[in-house]
């Protein structure tokens, strides 16, 4: 190949390059066509009151870290629940312990860039790499104390961006979306900077806030979306899809003919994800939205893969993958608080009575779960009087669960077992994020203890995060004979 | 009539128009009761023998339901019938495909309401032959084998805006007993099922319904029983009953009448006539309806006030539905433009109380279209004594379906020591 020929070649890779770095994407064109969806997420949480007490903390050095928190934290709940309000002994207090706060200096480096130079040289470029994270340890107790919900929250940023200041994060064109979890609006999506310190600050706390919020609140946030646009189905289908008919347009594109290329059918399929999207967050119960949701994510990976370069491919996934880990948090939370009613704690057992099952019935816990919690219940207390059928029966209460109740009422209480609180159960305890003075006072009231307090079993606890105010504790604990309401087991 | 394709278009849009000035903040279950409204609506327009329009109708309702509300599965699974019937394969498939991601109770049960469960050429052994006749011969059943009934009486509703019913629960305990009587229904006690106020749910009639479905063979007997409130769709409408107003219906929001809750929760007509018409295989099926509203002012004849729910008998057209397939009757307390009503003084609504009688004065030997013309006569007689109207009308599947709840073999055998 002679020199001309040589550079009429590289030439021509190079505008070839160029194209696919600056045109438009296919299927969403210059115009882009935009829906808004209203993403609505159920709390995880049910709070027993309107009235709260929030407090912010942090060891970090930023000390207007917690104010700036606070502050952001109030006005996101209020949006979503405007008649909570903030009262010093308020019957819910929500803790937020800002665990940490990390900011690292950007770290520079040079790496052959994806176009080539002129003389055939490939180009290097410098990159830049933001990082930050914000972890932030949540607890929402009732006036009683009794833990309502733990979690522990983590917002991340973890972003390159070239020379020139685009996203090189993903993809050839790079995501313009960074790696924020909550990656909820389309806003974000032509955020193509790379973030000021202050910027970054306030995004990790912003994310932070959102989903502490998601945890405590019913959030209702709109959202834009791109739909891919052809002439022919997609267009037919987007028509529908904007007069808010998307049973219609899913309708359309998935009865479509597909396109022959993956590349062209990507988008086919990233507008029935959109769809899907939008069916979850209409859908009347959970469990549709879970299977819309699915959907979704399915609809949306298949078009990542077909056309794994699409940029506005990326954010929707993110987006829904979210949503789906909330759902399954969700459903967490009912099955801890269903247990929990059916065991409550060893110090003061319970029978379980037809207001908590109406309870677990009104809160949307399926039956499955609430027959479990009913067959694990070690005392129950129905009243199956006709008065108390017809209770039931109008509270919704299925004729399943009726049956199940019956039949456990029929039974003779077991004998009751005390399980001694163990090392396993303290680590779990730490991890949950449970603070160090109610770990001492569930283990002070614990009716029977079985610490492995060996060497070996210390230095589990160490390495599961136990603190040594707690471990003191339970070698307390164990040091004491067993408390006067723990009768003997083989007691006749 | 059927609709045409422009009144088929009016109907759609005026569905959009009505449904779409909801107010957003209203209960995703209310856009699901209208979507379930529109399923009953599609499955009113088609039976097994109804034309292609009534199923081009249907299946723009069908459309419908599925738009307002995606998930009814139930809607999917209908729509994949209609799409199949109109030669919509694809479309069939994916609907039925739909269906089962939506999860179909009618998907799950196979119920099918293009398919007689009776057919006329049903119980015919073929007899070998060079030229096949055009026309089959009547069905002759042979003995009764086996009797299945389910009696259900309704006096109070969950919704306690709903007016009371006085006597409906006594009409069903006194049927029932009379079915089970040795000297007059001879059914075993085991096979009469009666559902009366807390027991008679929706979702429980519908099971009990399965359970005759199930178990009732040819040559069974099978006797359904219903006494409650029955309402057409909008309450100005006098074109006969769509729903039945079960125990566990929701009817009015605070004092406010909601049709969509209504809906949602109560017990469509169709499904009952398409349980009898497309499952029920016994060959020799009655029905007897006593589901208007008996006035508390039982006596002087006149109905008492019902509210904003409007009371009302099966339409013809509902009862013809109904005695669909071989063997079939129905006998209704009154015109669909009539009350039924109670008495005071005989403890019981008249229709059920001339029905009991005539059961009783026959032994349960009197052919069924013998004790229709018994009733119908003493209770037109006795209400208009009272200065009202109420005419019980019959539907049959055919001029001869006719069959005693009891036949003399069956009681000669039985008298036997």
């Amino acid at each position: 190949m002679n020199r001309a020929s040589r550079f009429l070649a590289m030439a021509c890779v190079s505008v070839a390059a160029l194209a696919a770095v600056r045109c438009p994407a296919q299927g969403f064109g210059a115009s882009k066509m935009k829906v808004t969806l209203h993403r609505k997420l159920p709390a995880l949480v049910h709070l027993p009151s309107d009235t709260i007490k929030l407090t912010v903390a942090t060891a970090d050095e930023d000390s207007t870290l917690p104010y700036d928190f606070q502050a952001l934290l109030e006005t996101e709940l209020l949006k979503d629940a405007p008649d909570l309000r903030e009262l010093d002994n308020a019957p819910v207090q929500i803790f937020c312990q800002i665990t940490e706060y990390s900011h690292p200096d950007p770290v520079i480096t040079k790496r052959v860039g994806p176009g080539v130079s002129l003389s055939g040289v490939s180009a290097t470029s410098d990159y830049t790499r933001i990082t930050g994270q914000l972890n932030v340890s949540l607890q929402a107790k009732d006036s009683s104390g009794t833990l309502l919900i733990s979690d522990n929250i983590s917002a991340t940023y973890d972003q390159e961006f070239d020379s020139a200041g685009n996203s090189a994060s993903h993809g050839v064109l790079g995501s313009v979306t960074g790696t924020f979890g909550r990656m909820k609006g389309g806003g974000k999506s032509e955020d193509v900077n790379p973030p000021t310190p202050s910027e970054l600050r306030s995004n990790l706390i912003l994310d932070a806030v959102e989903q502490i919020a998601e945890h405590l609140v019913d959030t209702d946030e709109k959202i834009d979306v791109l739909l891919a646009q052809k002439p022919g189905p997609l267009d037919e289908g987007d028509k529908a899809a904007q007069t808010g008919l998307w049973q219609r347009a899913l309708e359309i594109f998935e009865t479509a003919t597909p396109f022959p290329r993956p590349e062209e059918d990507a988008y086919r399929l990233y507008n029935i994800g959109v769809a899907y999207e939008a069916l979850a967050y209409a859908a009347s119960d959970e469990k549709m939205t879970m299977k819309y949701l699915d959907q979704a994510a399915i609809n949306y990976g298949k078009a990542i893969d077909a056309r794994p370069s699409e940029k506005y491919f990326v954010e929707p996934q993110k987006r829904i993958e979210t949503a789906i880990a909330h759902y399954k948090e969700l459903e967490q939370e009912r099955a801890r608080a269903a247990q929990e009613a059916a065991n409550p704690a060893p110090a003061a057992p319970k029978a379980l009575t037809n207001s908590q099952i109406v309870a677990m019935v009104e809160s949307g816990v399926d039956d499955a779960t609430i027959i479990q919690a009913i067959r694990g219940a070690g005392l129950v207390d129905f009243d199956l009087s006709t008065k108390g059928l017809h209770d039931l029966t109008t509270n919704g209460v299925s004729v399943k669960v009726v049956t199940a109740m019956k039949t456990q009422a029929a039974k003779k209480p077991a004998a009751p077992v005390h399980k001694g609180l163990n090392n396993t159960q303290i680590i779990a305890m730490v991890k949950s994020g449970m603070d160090e003075d109610t770990i001492i006072k569930t283990i002070a009231a614990a009716a029977a203890v079985d610490f492995d307090l060996s060497a070996t079993g210390q230095q589990q606890l160490t390495s599961g995060g136990v603190s040594a105010k707690v471990l003191a504790a339970m070698k307390d604990r164990a040091a004491k004979p067993p408390a006067a309401t723990g009768k003997p087991l083989a007691a006749k | 009539m059927i609709p045409r394709l422009p009144s088929r278009i009016l109907l759609v849009a005026l569905l959009i128009v009505a449904l779409g000035a909801r107010p957003r903040a209203a209960a995703q279950e209310v856009r699901c009761g209208a979507g379930q409204d529109l399923v009953v609506q599609a499955l009113e327009r088609i039976t097994p023998q109804s034309g292609n329009d009534a199923f081009l109708d249907a299946l723009e309702l069908l459309k419908h339901a599925v738009s307002v509300c995606p998930e009814l599965g139930d809607a999917w699974y209908y729509r994949s019938l209609v799409e199949k019937h109109l030669g919509h394969d694809a479309l069939a498939k994916y609907a039925l495909d739909k269906a089962r991601f939506n999860g179909s109770v009618a998907l799950d049960q196979g119920l099918n309401p293009l398919e007689l469960s009776t057919p006329a050429s049903r119980g015919i052994t073929a007899e070998q032959g060079p030229a096949p006749t055009p026309t089959p011969p009547p069905v002759r059943p042979g003995p009764v084998q086996q009797k299945w009934a389910l009696v259900v009486g309704i006096g109070h509703f969950t919704d306690s805006e709903i007016p009371r019913l006085n006597y409906t629960t006594a009409d069903a305990t006194a049927f029932a007993a009379a079915l089970e009587d040795p000297s007059i229904g001879q059914f075993p006690a085991d096979n009469v099922h009666v559902l009366t106020d807390e027991q008679a749910t929706t979702k429980n009639i519908k099971e009990q319904l399965n359970w005759i479905a199930r178990h009732a063979e040819a040559n069974d007997l099978v006797v359904i029983y219903v006494a409650t409130h029955g309402t057409p769709r909008t309450v100005d409408s006098a074109g006969g009953a769509n729903y039945l107003v079960t125990y566990d219906t929701e009817a009015y929001n605070g004092a406010q009448f909601d049709e969509d809750a209504l809906y949602a929760t109560a017990y469509p007509m169709v499904e009952l006539a398409n349980a009898v018409a497309t499952r029920m295989k016994a060959l020799r099926t009655v029905v007897f309806l006593d589901t208007c509203y008996s006035g508390g002012a039982a006596g002087s004849g006149a109905p008492a006030a019902t509210g904003k729910l409007a009371n009302t008998a099966p339409s013809e057209a509902m009862l013809t539905h109904m005695s669909l397939g071989t063997g079939r009757i129905v006998i209704a307390a009154s015109q669909n433009n009539e009350e039924s009503l109670e008495s005071n003084q005989l403890r019981h609504g008249y229709f059920t109380y001339y029905l009991l009688q005539a059961l009783k004065n026959g032994k349960g030997l009197t052919p069924l279209s013998q004790v229709y013309a018994s009733v119908a006569q003493q209770v037109s007689q006795s209400v208009a004594a009272q200065g009202a109207h109420q005419h019980p009308v019959m539907n049959r599947s055919s001029a001869d379906a006719d069959f005693a709840l009891r036949s003399p073999a069956t009681s000669a055998a039985n008298a036997q020591p």
